[in-house]
């Protein structure tokens, strides 16, 4: 995972959030509850780690952490962007034609999240949108270095995707600005491949497309700040 | 200079000539030998041997005079063999076939090419038209037929026909009979193929033996399959789980079997010995062995290994006076058609540098007689007795020649001993071919005539003998198929110094390509011919296995790369030997799988 890349990604949410919040809040007073419940909050945002386990062949793994802003312009009905940065392990098919190796990915997904209000400081909420993966591919380290011995290069790698997204969770309020949660998600998506190699002495590069699906599901848990 | 007269054949196909004593019989030619003192053959040979061309006394020859008639339809090496069959009987008719490079049948028959002909109205035709494949293929149907009928009313064999061509067996007795049908335009012994061979640690100089060790494989190839093609399999299960894979798939289109029984025992051995090589250079491969006889037996072989979906060829295999070296020719076409399948073929680029000549025919006092050099009508060799010379003759008039030059090879007192009179009156290839068996020690001269011809053609010459003629000329030397564009021919650098070996053939092709692509060593061990006590295997048959192995090798490993890719790769990995760049004695330099 390319750190600039993540830093761009990650601004571009904030910016996007702090967009959204504005202008949710220029909509004008919203109801207020008499007992500050957590139906009440206009904001949420989390942070979480997340465990994935992968469902297409050649894909596992998929541990990563990321962080989501989520908006509210109801009681019910609001917005959702979040990042998460998921490492795969990638096992070379026939349909990728990869190496082995690890993919690296930002997944970004923007949402629209439904919570359903309850009396107490539980709040389960399902959400569904799109996904847009981009991924460093790198092959085994080992592998790589056999390779080059040779005096040849892997250029393999994967494109960018867009997919979707759906799952739902649970908030568990432990504050008046401070909650836990656990999730479940599963993502769609499919991405363009690249395997081959190049060699170093001729300059002869033979490149095959592949694909490679990026299915999961994975598992979140984490803490959210209440607005 | 010497006087001499010759006749040759009337339009009835008769060679008086052969009852003159000048075409003498080889009994008959060791009593003139024995008779012609030694002591001047013997300081002939001495000079011969010790003195470089330029220090032999230039040679003069009277002009050939006499009827101008030939035979149009039948080889010159037929005639004579026909000749020597009816005066001499069949014993000295078997001994003229062998130094000629005429081929015999097992059962004893001479194993010719028919050309056929068409009528004229319909070679008009074609030649004004395209005709389609499809047509003359029905066309040539029929007239095999016709003439298929003949053969077997002379109590000959017909044993295939490829296209205008029919590969028969005649008896002797028969050879006249062929000739006369329209249908036939030219009859000649069928075409031989010759081991690229000169009869003698590859692995580690290419340093295969480095990429077989590592585990290192993108996308491997699971199943890589390699054909050898060759003479002979002598021995090959004996070899099987230890210089060979546990098991190999072999077929023969050979009349002597898969082991080549009765033939050359170095013919026999060689598809083995090649086959080790390969074998060392990427064990896991499949290897399928095919052997054939002949350029007919030839094309059947092809099309096996095609149809067991090898993915490269070895070849350690050259032809002469089968094409015009330009990649056209049957030979070629038969690598083409394995190319055109997805298959690498790689093949030996031939052992001929020191065994070749060429020039543009030159004759400034107009008798007739090529000059080697100015005022030397003939090239002098000397052999032994026993050793054999053959001569193979052609120029650049190919496939259809009306330019006729003739080839004669003389004794030490100039006298003609034998020569080659095919016809060339526009439908006969532009070949020639004579061969002789010394009886006694002695210089013998290879010389040239223009019977009939409208330009000077540019001559190419191959000696078959152990012994160095006086006028060689290396560069082009290549022999055929290794012209054969997008096929891989290979030379031989001696293991040791990465040397260009002495008789490894030159390019360019005859039309300028560069040639060979790529060097391998030679000098290495093999079981097979250790066994013959030849401890080392020399000659480009060596090195192309190695080419080939290396092939095989890294598609084995690397299969994402397609066949192209490797060669691609394998040529730019080449050290680079000689003058820098790609040239026509190492090509891209000396094989090396794994680059600087």
């Amino acid at each position: 995972m390319k750190p600039a890349r993540a830093l761009i990604v990650v601004v571009f949410v904030v910016a996007a959030s702090t967009w959204a919040s504005a202008a949710l809040a220029s909509e004008g007073p919203m109801p207020q509850a008499t007992s500050g419940s957590l139906e009440d909050t206009r904001f949420v945002v989390s942070g979480f780690g997340l465990a994935a386990a992968a469902h297409a062949d050649g894909l596992s793994g998929g541990t990563g952490f990321g962080g989501a802003v989520a908006g509210f312009f109801s009681p019910v009905l609001g917005a959702e962007f979040s990042v998460r940065l998921q490492s795969f392990d990638v096992a070379g098919t026939d349909a990728n034609e990869l190496s082995s190796g690890t993919l690296d990915a930002i997944v970004v997904t923007g949402n629209v999240v439904a919570r359903f209000p309850t009396s107490g400081k539980v709040v389960p909420y399902v959400t569904g949108g799109v996904a847009f993966y981009t991924s460093d591919f790198e092959i085994e380290s080992g592998l790589a270095s056999d390779l080059a011995a040779f005096n040849f290069t892997a250029v393999d790698s994967v494109e960018n995707a867009v997919g979707f997204n759906a799952g739902g969770g649970v908030l568990f309020a432990l504050g008046r600005s401070f909650g836990v949660f656990g999730e479940a998600r599963y993502v769609v998506a499919s991405a363009d491949t690249t395997g081959g190699l190049s060699d170093q002495v001729s300059g002869v590069t033979r490149e095959v497309a592949g694909s490679q699906k990026l299915n999961n599901l994975s598992i979140g848990f984490g803490v959210s700040i209440l607005f | 200079m010497i006087e001499r007269t010759r006749r040759v054949g009337s339009a009835c196909g008769r060679l008086a000539a052969l009852t003159r004593p000048r075409f003498l019989l080889p009994g008959l030619l060791a009593a003139t030998l024995a008779a012609t003192p030694l002591t001047s053959g013997g300081a002939g040979a001495a000079q011969l041997q010790s003195e470089s061309p330029g220090q032999l006394p230039p040679v003069r020859l009277a002009p050939l005079s006499g009827p101008v008639a030939k035979v149009e339809q039948l080889d010159s090496r037929l005639q004579q063999l026909a000749a020597i069959y009816e005066q001499q009987g069949l014993q000295e008719a078997r001994r003229f076939a062998r130094n000629s490079a005429v081929p015999l049948s097992i059962d004893g028959m001479v194993r010719v090419l028919i050309h056929l002909n068409a009528t004229p109205e319909f070679r008009a035709q074609q030649r004004r038209a395209q005709m389609a494949d499809e047509a003359e293929e029905v066309l040539f149907e029929a007239l095999g037929q016709s003439v298929g009928q003949r053969v077997r009313a002379v109590g000959g064999v017909v044993r295939r026909r490829i296209r205008n061509r029919i590969a028969a067996d005649v008896p002797f007795r028969a050879l006249r009979q062929m000739e006369g049908p329209q249908e036939i335009v030219w009859i000649e012994p069928e075409l031989l193929p010759r081991r690229t061979e000169v009869v003698s640690q590859g692995v580690q100089v290419v340093r295969a033996d480095e990429l077989q060790r590592s585990s290192v494989a993108y996308q491997p190839e699971s199943s890589i399959r390699v054909g050898v093609l060759d003479l002979g399999f002598r021995g090959y299960q004996g070899l099987l789980g230890s210089e060979l894979p546990s098991s190999v798939t072999a077929q023969s289109f050979s009349d002597r079997g898969i082991e080549n029984t009765g033939g050359d025992v170095f013919d026999a051995v060689h598809g083995t010995a090649c086959a080790e090589i390969v074998h060392d250079m990427v064990p896991e491969a499949q290897l399928f062995f095919a052997n054939f006889d002949d350029s007919t037996s030839h094309l059947d072989a092809v099309n096996w290994l095609i149809a067991q979906n090898v993915n490269v060829i070895s070849y350690s295999i050259g032809w002469v006076n089968a094409g015009p070296g330009d990649g056209r020719g049957a030979i070629n076409e038969d690598v083409q058609l394995a190319m055109s399948r997805g298959i690498t073929w790689v093949g030996a680029a031939g052992n001929d540098a020191r065994r070749h000549w060429q020039g543009t025919f030159s004759d400034p006092d107009g008798n007739g007689w090529h000059n080697y050099a100015p005022g030397d009508e003939t090239n002098a060799i000397f052999l032994e007795a026993g050793e054999q010379l053959i001569v193979w003759l052609n120029w650049n008039d190919w496939f259809s020649s009306d330019q006729d030059y003739d080839l004669c090879i003389l004794d030490s007192n100039l006298e003609i001993l034998f020569c080659s009179q095919n016809a060339q009156t526009g439908s006969q290839v532009p070949t020639e071919a004579i061969g002789i068996e010394a009886l006694v020690d002695g210089v013998f001269h290879v010389a040239i005539n223009r019977w009939s011809a409208s330009r000077d053609v540019v001559l190419e010459a191959f000696f078959d003998s152990p012994r160095q003629m006086q006028y060689n000329v290396p560069a082009g030397s290549l022999t055929i198929p290794a012209d054969t564009e997008g096929s891989v021919a290979v030379a031989a650098t001696y293991w040791g110094d990465d040397v260009i070996e002495p008789f490894s053939s030159l390019g360019p092709t005859t039309d300028g390509r560069i040639k060979p692509d790529i060097a391998a060593p030679d000098g290495v061990a093999t079981r097979s011919y250790g066994d013959l006590g030849e401890p080392r295997f020399f000659g480009t048959s060596a090195s192309t296995p190695h080419v080939a192995g290396a092939v095989a090798l890294m598609k084995s490993r690397f299969g994402v790369f397609t066949l192209d890719d490797i060669v691609d790769i394998l040529y730019g990995r080449a050290l680079d030997r000689g003058i820098a760049g790609k040239d026509n004695t190492y090509g891209h330099g000396r094989l090396d799988v794994i680059g600087r």
